[in-house]
């Protein structure tokens, strides 16, 4: 296989999800020694909590039993199971641009265009999320590993709103609540043929690319490093991380510039929904009576969205 | 302070341009490492940055760490081989200082090199370093204006 001139196309099929996050990991590593860019897929066969690579453990919720694989690329902690069919595509550095959010939008238009050739009609926000008018359908991340750049996502055919709002850690039962119907309104499962969209996602990314899609396998320095990161993602060093700094306030992130948030003050506990920079819903717990401060914590919220 | 493209790129700090990170040296011998404007430009919002410990030993072209912007998460490149000696303890309260003051609050290690005369052949200082940093900019299409 010509490493300049082709997209190889890998399907894994259906993986542990171990495997799921460590496969693409390698092969970031094996497109920075050399290997031509790779579009990968794959389906987890079985649920896990994914968590970005600055992310602190101490996000999710205590009583978590799921599994935990820790990311290197950003974002926050996130649900998967086998209702997600993930891609990912993997290019050298020098091939895609040097702004962040240039480079994320540029890998993320031939996803956009796949779904749409399956009968989603999605569009890339602003914000560079995917979406169906404004409910986002695709989780995505991104970073550098190694020499080569690399942006995941997925195809979501069905949704656990509810084991998605469980897996993080909420300060109250009315956080969690406000947290899951946030997710209930904003994140649309867009169920669609697996391997009509592996076909389409293929020809768009050859065709933005300028490469020619051929079908691949890992190379022997790959499959080393799947041996290493299979190893290394199930450290509980590596999957504990590092702790967060959340300033006495919790922040949930539902999409892009959609949130809630809940902080406490004098005996309260105030929980609100933001979109964009506006509130969309508060809730307050505690004794009755005034709460003066209650307009200050929420400016406070507000002040201090999510990473 | 020069400013090419846009950028601020001030002529008394050491670069390595494909990596956009810079380097001073105290009189100790001692090198403060950080990303250039540029590389704060092109990254957006810090939102979490991440050193390797102070302790760690490090080699030229190595990682000294991650920033996140925006669900990237990219590496800092070490320009030096030797030990990190300090991190930016206000990076983790606030990684933005980064996007604020790149070249002063917002550095991001400190290393003692094991060959700072050496290693630092490689690097471009002064005005002809301005100078190389603005060709690889012109090169690769990048300005801090757009």
């Amino acid at each position: 296989m010509d490493s300049t001139k082709s997209l190889r196309v890998i399907d894994f099929g259906r993986v542990s999800g171990l495997r799921s996050q460590t496969l693409w990991h390698a092969i970031a590593h094996g497109v920075s020694s050399g290997a031509p860019p790779t579009l990968s897929f794959m389906q987890p066969d079985e649920s896990y909590v994914s968590i970005g690579y600055h992310r602190g453990i101490d996000e999710l919720n205590p009583h978590n039993e799921l599994p935990v694989y820790r990311r290197m690329v950003g974002g926050g902690p996130v649900y998967v199971d086998d209702g997600q069919y993930f891609f990912q595509i993997v290019v050298p550095l020098a091939m895609a641009p040097a702004r962040r959010g240039d480079a994320i939008r540029t890998l993320l238009e031939p996803a956009v265009e796949a779904f749409n050739d399956v009968g989603i009609s999605a569009t890339l926000d602003a914000r560079n999320e995917v979406v169906v008018g404004d409910r986002k359908i695709c989780g995505h991340a991104a970073g550098q590993i190694s020499g080569s750049v690399v942006v995941v996502g997925n195809l979501i055919t069905r949704f656990d709103h509810l084991a998605a709002a469980s897996i993080v850690r909420a300060p109250s039962e009315v956080a969690r609540e406000e947290f899951l119907a946030q997710m209930r309104r904003y994140v649309l499962a867009t169920p669609a043929d697996s391997g009509l969209f592996l076909e389409a996602a293929t020809r768009r990314y050859g065709e933005r690319l300028g490469l020619g899609a051929e079908p691949g396998t890992l190379t022997d320095e790959e499959r080393d490093q799947l041996d290493v990161f299979d190893t290394l993602f199930v450290d509980p060093e590596w999957v504990d991380g590092l702790s967060t700094h959340q300033n006495g306030m919790w922040r949930a992130k539902v999409k892009s510039g959609v949130w809630v948030g809940s902080a406490t003050c004098d005996g309260h506990r105030v929980t609100a929904s933001f979109h964009d920079d506006e509130i969309k819903e508060v809730r307050v717990e505690g004794p009755d009576g005034t709460f003066e401060e209650m307009d200050q914590l929420l400016a406070a919220l507000a002040a201090n969205p999510p990473i | 302070m020069a400013e090419v493209n846009g950028c601020n790129i001030p002529e008394d700090r050491y670069y390595w341009p494909e990596k956009h990170v810079w380097v001073s040296v105290d009189d100790g011998g001692v090198a403060t490492v950080g990303v250039t404007d540029v590389a704060q430009f092109l990254a957006k919002k810090i939102i979490s940055a991440l050193p390797k410990a102070a302790g760690r030993p490090t080699k030229k072209g190595r990682s000294l760490g991650t920033i996140e912007s925006g669900k990237w998460v990219g590496p800092v490149t070490s320009p030096l081989t030797g030990e990190i000696t300090e991190t930016n303890p206000a990076m983790a309260s606030d990684p933005s200082i980064i996007n604020q003051d790149p070249y002063g609050d917002g550095w991001f290690v400190r290393i003692q090199p094991v060959d700072w005369k050496g290693e630092s052949a490689d690097l471009v200082t002064g005005p002809e370093g301005v100078q190389a940093y603005q060709a690889f900019l012109d090169e690769e299409g990048i300005s801090c204006l757009d």
